[in-house]
């Protein structure tokens, strides 16, 4: 994770949540909130079943579920991660471990980038 | 693979519209239900198989909004499957695979409106949604001018052949009170397209002699010419009606009837009109010739008929035989919501109105007109309204 990576990171995932409270409204802030912390929860559960499923070598499973995590991680902007989701779903698809096994280090790496990002942004909302 | 409805807490407007929200990622239905909700009835799906289960049991929603990527089904596929079976629904496509293949099946396969990517701002997303359901009620309202204009249309039709033929006409309404009756027994859905083809079997009744029509229902022996006029009745209501619009299925119906269906194959519910509607037919025909009910029953049992089909016709049948009371009236007394029980016939013999028709304003008017010339035998048998003595 470079830190222009991080950079781009941050701007992304503050982006989509500026878009997810466009209408300022409680009920946004209150909608904002949930869906972060659904994501900070969520998102060490589903990269660990991905590992799971790389290392037993499963191509459908481990297509799923970094499908799966594409689109956790891309609906809060984090599109670094969602990209890296997005090549390891086409890694899986075609059945290329040894191509796919250093998949889950990087996804830790950026996934954890979105989620530090995303815990200052939801101290902001509470503040 | 369950459903669930998904809106915020304002309160939506009574006419508001509903939008289907297909995704196996469930923060973007949260997501995508939260930025719509305050405008529409919105409902998600997790994947296409339960987005379809959704469609069965709610019928269309203005538009859907499907991921492409699921298990299963994916969204160009469940999209192709709505605009086939819901026509009105707008659909648009939301995906994070925004490449020129995806792009070219969503349009090519599922005729989307919009095509979105993820993650799509509010703004954009409202923006396309809207435009989707204004695209639909255009659809919605394009619909309704057809259908009345068909249906205006199709009475026109019918009226040239009271006018040409009445006894033809009013044997078509018989046919065509029976079907109904007997698609509601069955809970037949499409009953419209199958009484509309009931109408349509007897409009090639105009090209034939009157004579022959009356031998012909009189069950008297027919010479090959003759026979070949009445065969052929289907087959000009299929010339007729093959090029309008929405007609297919009872275009099939009709043709069916010759055993040449205009589309193969033949859909399970046109090969169920089409025995309905000759059960309904045969029925007609042997009653005419004086055949009590129950003899005609056990004939349908005995021939190929559906014996579902039989069934719900003795139901109908044993069902109507109460209301039935017969009385004579002279034209003066006569009042709109009777039906004619018996042919009214001209004082030199042509069938003015037949049997079965219901009386009407307009028929009313025209059998005054004809009492008054002194051109009707009367006293005319009817049944009463609501089977009333």
């Amino acid at each position: 994770m470079t830190a222009a990576t991080a950079t781009t990171t941050a701007a992304t995932v503050r982006a989509r949540v500026t878009d997810l409270i466009d209408g300022g409204t409680p009920a946004d802030v209150a909608f904002a909130d949930r869906l972060i912390v659904s994501y900070l929860q969520r998102w060490p559960v589903l990269l660990s079943r991905l590992a799971d499923a790389i290392t037993e070598m499963d191509t459908e499973v481990a297509a799923y579920r970094a499908h799966a995590l594409k689109g956790a991680a891309g609906n809060l902007g984090a599109a670094a991660a969602a990209e890296l989701c997005a090549d390891a779903e086409a890694l899986a698809t075609a059945a290329r471990w040894d191509d796919l096994a250093p998949y889950p280090h990087r996804l830790r790496a950026a996934l954890r980038n979105a989620a530090d990002e995303l815990t200052l942004v939801l101290v902001e909302l509470r503040g | 693979m369950s459903y669930e409805l998904s809106r915020r807490g304002e309160t939506l407007p009574t006419d508001a519209l509903s939008v289907l929200v297909v995704d196996d990622e469930p923060t973007v239905l949260d997501t995508l239900s939260h930025q719509l909700g305050t405008e529409y009835h919105v409902s998600t799906a997790i994947d296409a198989a339960s987005a379809l289960a959704w469609l069965e049991e709610n019928g269309p929603p203005a538009t859907v909004i499907s991921d492409l990527r699921m298990p299963g089904m994916d969204g160009i596929e469940l999209l192709g499957e709505i605009r086939h079976h819901y026509p009105l629904t707008s659909r648009i496509l939301h995906t994070a695979q925004a490449d020129l293949t995806s792009a070219l099946a969503a349009i090519n396969a599922g005729h989307v409106l919009h095509m979105l990517c993820k993650p799509c701002s509010p703004r954009e997303l409202r923006g396309s949604v809207r435009e989707a359901v204004q695209y639909h009620q255009m659809k919605v309202a394009e619909r309704e001018v057809l259908d009345e204009t068909l249906r205006t249309s199709l009475q026109a039709l019918f009226g040239c052949l009271q006018l040409a033929s009445p006894a033809a006409f009013a044997r078509a309404g018989r046919i065509r009170d029976l079907v109904g009756l007997i698609c509601r027994q069955l809970d037949l859905g499409s009953a419209w397209e199958i009484e509309v083809a009931a109408m349509a079997s007897q409009l090639g009744a105009v090209t034939v002699p009157p004579s022959v029509l009356a031998k012909a229902e009189q069950g008297e022996p027919l010479s090959d010419h003759e026979q070949q006029m009445i065969d052929a009745i289907p087959g000009v209501a299929v010339r007729l009606l093959a090029d309008i619009p929405r007609l297919d299925v009872v275009v099939d119906i009709v043709a069916g009837l010759q055993g040449n269906p205009a589309t193969s194959p033949v859909s399970p519910i046109v090969r169920l009109a089409v025995q309905v509607l000759r059960a309904a037919i045969t029925y007609e025909s042997y009653l005419k010739q004086g055949v009590a009910t129950d003899s005609i029953l056990s004939v349908l049992s005995g021939d190929d008929f559906d014996p579902g089909i039989v069934d719900a016709l003795r139901t109908v049948r044993n069902g109507s035989a109460a209301d039935a009371a017969v009385r004579a009236y002279r034209v003066s007394d006569m009042v709109v919501g009777m039906r004619i029980a018996e042919d009214v016939l001209g004082v030199n013999g042509p069938v003015l109105i037949g049997h079965g028709m219901l009386v009407t304003e307009m028929l009313l008017a025209r059998l005054t007109n004809f009492a008054r010339m002194g051109q009707l035998v009367e006293p005319i048998l009817v049944t009463l309204p609501g089977g009333a003595r």
